[in-house]
């Protein structure tokens, strides 16, 4: 928060209107003289060393500067002087001059209140503090002629009149204030078209309509190769994060059901699990986000076309709906943000006969034995939930698990996931797969090779690649529109998600050098409309963000794994304090003590900043959220120490770190 | 908020529960229920409709709604001809339940001539929707 606020007290009795009368007895006085010098000279600049000039509101002076200095955004106040200029004419010049203009009085809480209106808004504005000048009484004479209203505050917006204190907050609360405020001065269709009703898509496009525009999002998923398809959220809602871990939430209650009996439940030794039925209900759940989504849109009066969009040129695309029906729509700015798909290995068999994340969330049957191929941390999460519900589930990686991510602890969510029934095939990679047999599922021939040369045959019921994903930028006609791409087909972008053409932006998965997270993309869409529109200057933070892996157990973490940090400040610099731990639900279930780990990679040099935040455990996602926050403010590994455990947690192991990697010591787990 | 609401109900489960077919027929074989096609098909047989007409606005993928829906065939199915029922399924027509405001669902309008004469939001008991159906007939 901005040092902005001006409290309105004592003046507000109950009962008064929501504008303040004129004290004024004066009569309808015009002064004709010295009307020249509007001509002359500029009262209309803002002041800028001439603080406490008479007529300038004096109690927002000094928030003048700090709002200057603070994100770029301003309030002015002008002008200096009224005196002997001819009162009509200095309404007529106010209005014609300022794009938000308030003839006010210093001491009317209401004219504070919609001044701390626009101040909210970050909407420049010029005030006339009318009890403040000496022809205060008779430039009100000249408001009540021109507008028909004698009290202050009197608003006017881009030369409209508006009226007092009431209409202005009421235009606010519909929606209609700050569309008056921002009206384009182009000719396009829209301000702004988003291409792409992805997570940061839709947080784009809200925002800029919250702020004013006219906006419109382009959302069409290309069915994928076994025709599945979905409806307005992107890869997160439908195919991504929520299904995922709705998924993951039912292997975890399988786990538990078995836990119960250790706790005393009469849990049968077995329990079948009804695979149709998760996936009905989780689809049911997606469906009421995707009507959300449109409800949502429809309210901030954003237009969704259910279309394909291509550039034609840098500020036209064209629209193909599913019907074949084409759209030629032109827009002021665009954002890119069309998201990525699953990649498909280039074998023989691959797009008829395997799925992927696209598909696996609602397959209508049982996959069966399943196939998982490639390291990534969609892969690792989708066996580590199939095995959990009970399915024989093998992965097969090229290389290293989790490339990318920490891999000391990569490397333990292999063995925890071995030891629970997913089998791993390391050092291959497909090139073959054939269909032997029909059916829901059927069955399929994988052939692999493995780095040696030899040959690994298997048959599974349902094979998932999950080898990558890239870029939806292609088949969008980019080119001609001129953005740059990088090798990875990503879009280029500047510092403020600029890319190449200044008025097309890119955010989430598309985006070269950022992070394939939704919350990222949701900051980055809602900040960028900010900047945009609001003229705000804070960019999206992509250090230090947080995220976490839902595989069996969950791995949380936040900042520089080890392997980066000691690329980044040296192995000397770095030490790194870790711990196995069981968490005390483990105990009774009678699970394994040691294969929860938390670590923490701290800068010898910098007073021992954490870099690096590590977990992998039960709920990790829970815990490394609150942590984070540690990371972004730059606490060092003594306020770690300090802090004070909540007992008996899981999280309160970061407050008790007391062993380097480098002393050798054992971090096995020692109860309580 | 609206979106808490239809998480709430969606979170209901109902198996079995049938859904309405088109050319449902009454006792005396007229059609009183019928599916809403498009924009135009509403227009037609809803706005443009001589007899009073509740609207069923659900989705495929609300619980409530597959509950709700033989409760107002049954009800709506013994006024004989009084009243007929549309059915929209707002995947489906979709700019016409945002249109109605249609947030949550299911949620079930009463039109007569043409407007909106009373509405309801999420499933509720046979006898008020008896009594919803009277208030727009005039029984």
């Amino acid at each position: 928060m901005r040092s902005v606020v001006v409290v309105v007290v004592g003046g507000v009795r109950l009962g008064l209107l929501p504008r303040c009368s004129t004290t004024s007895q004066y009569s309808r006085h015009i002064h004709t003289s010295r009307a020249s010098v509007w001509a002359s000279k500029s009262y209309f600049r803002r002041p800028t060393s001439v603080y406490g000039t008479v007529g300038v509101c004096g109690s927002n002076i000094k928030v003048v500067g700090s709002l200057e200095s603070a994100g770029g955004s301003f309030v002015s106040m002008a002008p200096i002087t009224t005196d002997n200029i001819n009162p009509g004419e200095v309404v007529d010049k106010s209005i014609a001059q300022n794009k938000v203009m308030i003839f006010s009085k210093s001491s009317c809480p209401f004219c504070l209140k919609i001044k701390d209106l626009f101040k909210s808004l970050n909407v420049e504005y010029v005030a006339l503090e009318l009890d403040q000048i000496n022809n205060g009484a008779e430039i009100q004479n000249a408001l009540l002629e021109k507008s028909g209203q004698r009290t202050v505050p009197n608003v006017y917006i881009n030369g409209e009149h508006i009226g007092g204190a009431d209409k202005t907050i009421s235009l606010h609360t519909q929606g209609e204030l700050l569309p008056l405020i921002n009206k384009s001065s182009h000719s396009y269709d829209y301000d702004m078209v988003v291409i792409g009703g992805g997570s940061g898509g839709l947080a784009a496009s809200k925002e800029s309509a919250n702020l004013g525009m006219k906006v419109a999002v382009c959302d069409f998923v290309t069915p994928t190769p076994k025709g599945t398809t979905w409806g307005l959220g992107g890869t997160c809602v439908n195919v991504g994060c929520i299904p995922k871990k709705l998924m993951h939430q039912s292997a975890i209650l399988g786990g538990e059901l078995k836990d119960s009996r250790e706790y005393g439940w009469d849990t049968p030794e077995t329990v079948t699990h009804d695979w149709g039925r998760m996936v009905e209900a989780i689809q049911n759940h997606i469906g009421s986000l995707n009507w959300g989504y449109r409800v949502a849109l429809r309210e901030k009066k954003v237009d969704y076309l259910n279309a394909y969009a291509t550039f034609t040129d840098p500020h036209t695309i064209k629209t193909v709906d599913r019907r074949g029906k084409e759209k030629i729509i032109t827009s002021d700015k665009f954002l890119v943000a069309t998201g990525g798909r699953p990649r498909y290995p280039d074998i023989p068999g691959a797009k008829d006969h395997t799925i992927t994340s696209d598909d696996i969330f609602s397959l209508p049957h049982a996959p069966g034995k399943t196939l998982l191929v490639g390291a990534s941390y969609i892969s690792l999460e989708c066996a580590g939930f199939l095995a959990g519900l009970g399915y024989d589930t093998t992965v097969m990686v090229r290389s290293i698990l989790l490339r990318g991510f920490d891999q000391q602890i990569a490397e333990k969510i292999g063995t925890y996931m071995e030891q629970h029934g997913v089998k791993f095939i390391r050092g291959a990679v497909p090139t073959n797969i054939e269909k032997i047999e029909e059916g829901t599922p059927g069955k399929l021939r994988v052939t692999a090779k493995t780095t040696d040369g030899e040959e690994v045959v298997g048959e599974y019921n349902t094979v998932v690649v999950a080898i990558g994903r890239d870029p939806c930028t292609s088949g969008i006609g980019l080119e001609n529109a001129g953005v740059d791409l990088a090798k990875n087909g990503k879009v280029v972008v500047e510092k403020g998600e600029q890319s190449s053409v200044p008025h097309i932006y890119a955010i989430g998965d598309v985006m070269e050098g950022g992070l394939e997270l939704t919350p990222v993309a949701i900051q980055a869409g809602r900040l960028l409309a900010r900047r945009l529109y609001r003229k705000d200057s804070l960019q999206t933070d992509y250090v230090n963000v947080p995220t976490t892996v839902f595989t069996p157990l969950e791995y949380g973490c936040c900042g520089l794994s080890e392997e980066a940090a000691i690329d980044k400040y040296g192995e000397d610099d770095i030490e790194v304090y870790h711990s196995s731990y069981q968490p005390l639900e483990f105990t009774v279930a009678h699970r394994p003590e040691n294969d929860c780990y938390a670590k923490l990679v701290c800068v010898k040099s910098e007073n021992e900043k954490v870099v690096g935040f590590h977990i992998l455990g039960p709920n990790a996602g829970e815990i490394t959220q609150g942590f984070s926050i540690g990371l972004k403010l730059g606490a060092t590994k003594a306020d770690f120490d300090n802090l004070i455990g909540i007992h008996p947690t899981a999280a309160e192991i970061f407050t008790t770190l007391n062993i380097t990697k480098r002393s050798g010591k054992d971090v096995s787990a020692q109860g309580c | 908020m609206f979106t808490r609401t239809i998480t709430q109900a969606a979170a209901v489960r109902s198996r079995g529960g049938s859904i309405i077919t088109r050319g449902l027929g009454t006792t005396r074989g007229r059609t009183a229920a019928f599916h809403v096609q498009d924009n135009d098909d509403f227009q037609d047989r809803v706005l443009n409709s001589d007899t009073p007409v509740v609207v069923d606005f659900h989705a495929q993928w609300c619980g409530p709604c597959k509950l709700l829906g033989p409760r107002l065939e049954t009800i709506i199915g013994g006024k004989g001809e009084k009243v007929h029922l549309a059915k929209v399924d707002i995947d489906n027509v979709s700019d016409l339940a945002l249109d109605y405001g249609v947030s949550a669902v299911p949620s079930v309008l009463a039109v007569k001539d043409g407007k909106v004469v009373d509405k309801f939001v999420g499933l509720q008991e046979e006898s008020r929707i008896e009594a919803f159906v009277n208030r727009l007939i005039g029984e």
